[in-house]
């Protein structure tokens, strides 16, 4: 901070001294050197006084805030050619991008050239935003599955499959078979689906219910083999026929847990 | 420098620019590259540590001195006295002041942590990277991170259209 008011000044007395310079022109040009001259030395003075108080400052605060800004500086006018990210090698950039979710692993991996083939190589893949993001994002969950799915190279165990959407047929049916088609080509250690219905609890009737429950039955019904392949399934405001459990249950094949919330069965509702 | 105390096994460290650490065969172990080369015997009383210069392997040497477990003979008993969940809190501190460094230097430390394989710092930095990411447009990750925009810009158009959502 001290360091800019210290050039706000020198800044300040150039301007001084272009104003100065229009009314003076008319002086004899040696009267006019001298002048300018004096102008000059002032500046000078006030960014040595800049200088005096930067060195008053704690040595922690000069290194972390100016030596940054002087780095970005540098950086800045050497045509950022220091891009030290991009030039750790591929392990340890895996490792710094499994730390976010998929969705901001992806956004960081458009930056540049060398880092956009990364995110086929993510051992882990989680798409888990909340309701309100996913409202606005919830087409590129079914892209960006599809993408990350369809071009990853089959040597790399997916870990952790884990991904959050509406249940909304067209893009349950884009992501199931995307997903499907992968279990059956690739390896996949744990595949996860939260299904959420569009509406929330307050307006959820039980019409709504019978709708959803049918929807995901037809979901199940076409993608038989991402789900045989689910190790974990999260479902939310269904209303269930009586063969419905069944039907899931022998169809996830792998399901290590199955957990409804506000589901029913018709007559009694169920909450786990 | 530590003191050499009676029972402590030194190890002498070397970086490629000449400078030499001597630290206790404890901290050392941190890094489990130095554990694996001294349990398997192939470390004489100096072991040099290649790619990594001075400034950053005194700063690795900093860490693991601070994280080395204090459960030893001696230095037990200030431990002893002190909760594990307050020892995790100021250690907590002092990583959070530790990390703050410009980012050369962050870059140096995770492939340091990356080669001496150790878990602790590995993360630190990672995450302490990967914090910036969240909430912030593509341009401010991009110099935070000071990853160079390589693509010409036909290429950047085309990147932009099939990706739309991640430049909102």
């Amino acid at each position: 901070m001290k360091f800019n008011r210290g050039r706000r000044h020198s800044r300040d007395s150039k301007k001084e001294a272009c104003y100065g310079e229009e009314r003076l022109s008319e002086l004899p040009s040696d009267v006019v050197v001298k002048v300018l001259e004096t102008v000059k030395t002032q500046s000078k003075k006030a960014a040595g006084h800049g200088e005096e108080r930067l060195r008053k400052l704690p040595n922690d605060v000069l290194v972390n805030n100016i030596l940054e800004t002087v780095e970005t500086q540098s950086t800045k006018t050497a045509g950022n050619a220091e891009d030290r990210l991009s030039k750790l090698p591929n392990d340890l950039l895996l490792n710094i991008l499994e730390r976010v979710g998929t969705l901001d692993a992806v956004r960081t991996c458009i930056l540049s050239k060398k880092m956009q083939k990364l995110p086929t190589m993510l051992s882990q893949i989680v798409i888990d935003l909340s309701p309100r993001d996913l409202v606005q994002m919830d087409g590129v969950v079914a892209d960006v599955t599809d993408k990350i799915l369809s071009t990853r190279s089959p040597q790399i165990t997916v870990r952790k499959l884990k991904l959050k959407f509406f249940l909304v047929p067209s893009r349950c049916l884009s992501i199931g078979k995307s997903v499907g088609l992968a279990m059956a080509t690739q390896k996949l250690d744990a595949a996860e689906f939260e299904i959420m219905p569009l509406r929330d609890n307050g307006c959820c009737t039980d019409a709504h219910r019978l709708l959803f429950a049918q929807q995901f039955n037809d979901f199940v019904r076409d993608c038989p083999d991402a789900f045989a392949g689910l190790t974990r399934l999260d479902l939310r405001f269904l209303r269930f026929g009586e063969s419905d459990i069944p039907n899931i249950l022998s169809t996830c094949k792998q399901l290590e847990s199955l957990s409804f919330f506000e589901c029913d069965g018709g007559f009694a509702r169920c909450c786990m | 420098m530590a003191t050499r105390e009676a029972g402590k096994k030194m190890i002498m460290l070397k970086s490629p620019d000449g400078m030499e650490f001597e630290v206790e065969e404890a901290v050392a172990m941190e890094s489990q590259t130095i554990r694996k080369m001294i349990e398997d015997d192939c470390a004489d009383t100096a072991i040099l540590i290649p790619n990594i210069n001075s400034k950053i392997l005194s700063r690795v040497i900093e860490y693991c001195n601070k994280h080395v477990p204090t459960t030893g003979a001696t230095g037990a008993a200030a431990s002893d006295t002190v909760a594990p969940a307050a020892l995790a809190e100021d250690l907590k501190i002092w990583d959070a002041e530790f990390i703050k460094v410009n980012r050369a230097t962050r870059f140096d430390l995770i492939q340091a942590a990356s080669y001496l394989n150790i878990k602790g710092l590995l993360d630190l930095t990672s995450q302490t990277t990967i914090d910036t990411i969240s909430d912030n447009s593509l341009e401010e990750i991009r110099s935070f991170l000071s990853t160079k925009n390589d693509y010409l810009p036909e290429e950047e158009q085309t990147i932009r259209r099939e990706n739309q959502w991640a430049f909102q």
